[in-house]
């Protein structure tokens, strides 16, 4: 009875672990240990690679041929001998550690480009990474988001209310901003 | 009323007094009125002319009162400015009523005492006789002419005196020759003239230095074009995008100013070329169509060469191309984006200073750009400068003496051993004149240079001025050059003689420009054009029947006549003149406006050019005229220009010196810029980039207050020098803005104020080239060997800071 009770709560938690998703996603590995800490300390930006981010709603992964643009010349060891081997084969088949539920919409752009947000407020501190992360660095619910919007929603009307000209743009917190 | 007899008295002496007094009054008043209305209305004559104050040449309106120089303003039909004028045009009055000017000729008293006033005859004598003895004793080859910036049949006299002379020996000292094709456009294209940018038409301006607004070949004309990128209905917005160590003019005007390392420009260039291959964004039609050299290629004799797409894309990785030019990657991608994407696109690789030792590879890099985002003969991109149809003149005469000094091998060394690549340099002179090779020079004449002051070899120029036994200046000035004459001939200043212009830096037109005298010469000066075909008239020979012309008019009237002759352009005319034959051409239509050439003539002294907006071809063959009828990447040219070189001389050590220090074997011939080591800082940690302001005139200006007067806005700076250091680089130096600093070079030290200014790169100092006393930035210029222009490198010079 004591032991059937043992394995029943195991079972319980094993069952939730697994099918209600309390273990979170799988660790991703990447086929190229990418060091985001090297290149930013080559007074790379994030949006050199990620340049999708500054014009589009999705900000993708970097082409083969942009690694290359730097990598592509000269005796190559270790990773970058890998990068240079995709030239020939095609895209590096790079995974997708962050993933929004499927019924939000966040343009990149938006954020990025016109709001200023750095990437670091939703990615974490990913410049301080030697590997690649094998999952989100940072969890994003829509606490986090509404936080942000109403503080910036704020900040706008304290601007108007002091007759200043305003600059910055009201942020909607309206369900169908997002959920669209 | 009752009427006494003392009464009556005092009434009529009153009555006269009145009388008096008022008659004088009006007497008075009249007088008044008629010198008031001979003030008020002298004879107003508008007179047609051309700045010569850069080489941009824009038409002018010289405003003259009763044959007085009054005013300037722009010549509204000229089409190179189209009546706009910039600062630099007002100065032509300072200029002409310059107090100082030299009012006649000078000769020195004795072995150069001082100077004293001379008649022209004797003066011309003096210099006959001594051209004749030394031809006489058969050293005409020991003869120099030093011109400086100037162009079109001044050049052409002086040429054709030196040829039917016997010299080999007429040089040009100048860091920009505008009337030639670049040498990588030579090399490249095989172009003969030089290349126009359609800036006007296009939808993207990538410049390398190029000063469009302020400093380049035509700073209105270029304004003008730039103005209307802004975009219409009809055409969307360009964008222009500006690499210059020095956020100058045209870079706050710019779209995006993007500082750079100076001398860098080149690899910079690669690196845009690498991503413009990697992702795919070049012209492959034109590409595949048009060039050669691109892949790699096996010659006939089955060696295989590396093509250049390989080399760029192995060596020029863009995080060594941003650690060498200090470009963000994130830069040269969306500068690589706009170029490919916004099309027409135009690339300019053309400025005044070089780029720096590797000035020629650096501009065929540049130059690749316009190749590979296919620019080349479209509207919008590069287009080929048309030839004016000007009357061939007939050919020099040469006699045995002249054939025999013209044997002899240049003093200055252009054409052989390090300078094989260029035709003129100056910078070499001073020093073969002071170790008397090939041979010593026995007189020189300077014309319209004054190198003890605007060379970066100054002072060995002035060393070499003590051993050259006579000197001539026709400078209307006594500037540092002419003090040290013996003799000086005063030329008349531009707006009082005859001249020409032939601007070749246009885009879709050619243009010839006339100007008759806009005032009669203040004093007794004279045209030295005049002066050189009265010398050929008193040498007689080969010399006189080669120069026969009785003046510089009639020389100008002989050539002017292909003009009329050539069945096409026209005299400008205004607006709904020019759209109704603009119209006529379009459908193959040309009507003589002239019957005769006199009135042609008579036209184009009154409305003051010639042009022809529609008879330039514009296509790619037109412009590819190498050995493979392709833009070579891989130059044919250069690789036979070298070969012979070395058949000639029998050693191959300068000409790969020159190009860039060490055998690279194909690398030499293809665009590309090495990667210089990264070098220590050292006892000079800062780089000197010298710039020009748009105020500043050809012969700086000294004598102009007008333009020493205009301010430097980004400094809030007149009149004085200063040096622009950076923010960062001046609180690590203790700097306040407005310090005194001496800024010193291995060579010397000068002393200037600071002045703090964030649009450089923290380790450039930047002086600009001023007009005026005071300290000379060629006190700090070492005297570099500048392979492709002769001129010797400005802006490589390391210096330091400190606090005066």
């Amino acid at each position: 009875m004591k032991w059937s009770a043992v394995i029943g709560a195991l079972a319980i938690v094993a069952l939730a672990w697994g099918v209600l998703g309390l273990r979170g996603a799988p660790e991703v590995t990447q086929p190229i240990a990418f060091p985001h800490k090297t290149h930013i300390e080559l007074n790379l930006q994030c949006t050199s690679c990620h340049d999708r981010a500054e014009k589009e709603a999705v900000a993708g992964r970097p082409r083969t041929a942009l690694c290359l643009s730097c990598h592509g010349g000269g005796e190559a060891t270790g990773e970058i001998k890998k990068v240079q081997a995709f030239e020939k084969v095609g895209e590096i088949p790079w995974k997708r550690v962050w993933r929004l539920p499927p019924h939000v919409f966040f343009p990149h752009r938006t954020h990025v480009v016109v709001a200023g947000v750095k990437c670091q407020t939703c990615h974490g501190p990913m410049e301080t990474l030697d590997r690649p992360p094998g999952r989100p660095l940072k969890t994003l619910t829509m606490d986090d988001c509404l936080a942000c919007h109403e503080a910036r929603a704020r900040r706008v009307e304290k601007t108007a209310e002091r007759g200043v000209v305003k600059t910055a743009r009201a942020l909607s917190t309206d369900c169908n901003a997002c959920h669209r | 009323m009752r009427v006494t007899r003392r009464g009556f008295i005092q009434a009529v002496g009153a009555t006269a007094g009145a009388a008096a007094l008022v008659r004088g009054r009006l007497t008075k008043a009249e007088v008044g009125v008629q010198d008031f209305e001979r003030w008020a209305t002298p004879e107003e004559t508008p007179v047609p002319s051309i700045c010569q104050q850069c080489p941009g040449g824009c038409g002018l309106i010289a405003r003259t009162l009763d044959g007085q120089l009054a005013g300037i303003s722009g010549n509204p039909l000229h089409p190179i400015n189209r009546g706009a004028l910039c600062p630099k045009a007002y100065g032509a009055l300072q200029l002409l009523y310059d107090p100082d000017r030299l009012k006649g000729p000078m000769v020195r008293a004795g072995d150069r005492g001082r100077f004293r006033s001379i008649g022209w005859d004797e003066a011309l004598r003096l210099v006959t006789e001594r051209l004749a003895e030394l031809r006489g004793k058969g050293l005409a080859h020991t003869v120099a002419v030093l011109g400086g910036q100037y162009r079109g049949y001044r050049d052409t006299l002086w040429r054709r005196f030196a040829e039917a002379y016997g010299t080999p020996n007429y040089i040009r000292a100048r860091c920009l020759a505008p009337e030639h094709p670049a040498l990588a456009h030579q090399l490249m294209q095989g172009v003969t003239s030089p290349l126009g940018y359609d800036l006007a038409e296009a939808r993207c301006i990538l410049s390398f230095g190029a000063g469009l607004l302020e400093a380049w070949l035509g700073p209105v004309h270029a304004a003008l074009a730039i103005a209307g990128l802004g975009g219409t209905r009809e055409r969307p917005r360009a964008r222009l995008i500006h690499i210059d160590p020095h956020r100058s003019l045209t870079g706050a005007k710019a779209d995006r100013w993007v500082p750079i390392v100076p001398g860098t420009d080149g690899i910079l260039a690669l690196g845009i070329a690498n991503a413009l291959i990697r992702e795919g964004l070049y012209d492959r039609e034109f590409v595949e169509q048009h060039t050669f050299g691109f892949d790699d290629w096996t010659d006939p004799r089955g060696q295989r060469h590396e093509g250049f797409r390989d080399l760029v894309l192995s060596e020029y990785g863009l995080l060594t191309v941003s650690t060498a030019t200090g470009v963000p990657v994130k830069t040269i991608l969306e500068i690589a984006r706009d170029l490919a994407t916004l099309k027409p696109a135009v690339v300019i690789g053309e400025r005044g200073p070089a780029y720096g030792p590797d000035d020629l590879h650096t501009r065929m890099a540049i130059h690749s750009l316009n190749a590979l985002v296919g620019s080349l003969g479209v509207r919008g991109g590069v287009l080929l400068q048309g030839e004016l149809p000007l009357s061939p003149l007939p050919p020099v005469q040469q006699d045995e003496t002249a054939r025999r000094g013209r044997g002899h091998p240049r003093i200055d060394g252009a054409g052989r051993g390090q300078y094989f690549l260029v035709s003129d340099a100056s910078q070499a002179l001073p020093e073969r004149i002071l170790g008397g090779k090939p041979y010593p020079v026995n007189a020189l004449f300077l014309f319209g240079s004054n190198p003890l002051a605007s060379h970066p070899a100054k002072e060995a120029f002035a060393q070499a001025f003590d051993r050259i036994p006579f000197i001539v200046s026709f400078s209307p000035f006594l500037d540092e050059s002419s003090s040290r004459a013996d003799l000086i001939l005063p030329d008349h200043t531009y707006l009082e003689r005859w001249q020409d212009d032939q601007v070749t830096h246009l885009a879709g037109f050619t243009c010839f420009s006339l100007a008759r005298p806009a005032a009669a010469p203040l004093h007794q000066t004279r045209d030295a054009a005049d002066v050189v075909l009265q010398l050929a008239k008193s040498l007689g020979g080969g010399v006189a029947r080669s120069l026969a012309w009785e003046n510089f008019e009639k020389v100008l009237y002989a050539g002017a006549r292909g003009l009329f002759d050539a069945g096409r352009g026209y005299v400008i005319s205004t607006a709904p003149e020019e759209s109704l034959r603009r119209v006529l051409e379009r459908q193959g239509y040309w009507a003589p406006e002239f019957e005769s050439y006199d009135e042609f003539w008579n036209a184009l002294g009154e409305r003051g050019a010639w042009w022809d907006p529609t008879g330039l071809p514009i296509s790619r063959k037109a412009l590819l005229r190498t050995a493979s009828g392709k833009f070579e990447f891989y130059s044919t040219a250069l690789r036979q220009r070298v070969e012979d070189a070395e058949k000639r001389e029998g050693t191959r050590a300068a000409f790969v010196g020159a190009l860039g220090g060490r055998d690279r074997g194909d690398q030499l011939y293809l665009p590309i810029a090495p990667v210089p080591a990264r070098a220590e800082a050292g006892a000079f940690p800062l780089r000197l980039n010298t710039y020009r302001l748009v105020t500043r005139p050809i012969g700086g200006g000294r004598n102009q207050p007008w333009l020493l007067e205009q301010p430097a806005v980004h400094v809030h700076a007149a009149w004085e020098r200063w040096a622009e250091v950076h923010p960062h680089t001046a609180t690590k130096l203790g700097i306040k803005d407005g310090d005194w600093i001496w800024v010193e070079s291995p060579k010397g030290r000068i002393r200037l104020r600071a002045k703090l200014f964030a649009g450089t790169l923290p380790e450039v100092v930047n002086i600009p080239l001023f007009g005026g006393g005071g300290p000379n930035q060629n006190d700090l210029i070492g005297n570099e060997p500048d392979a492709f222009r002769g001129f010797g490198l400005l802006n490589t010079t390391r210096v330091k800071v400190s606090r005066a």
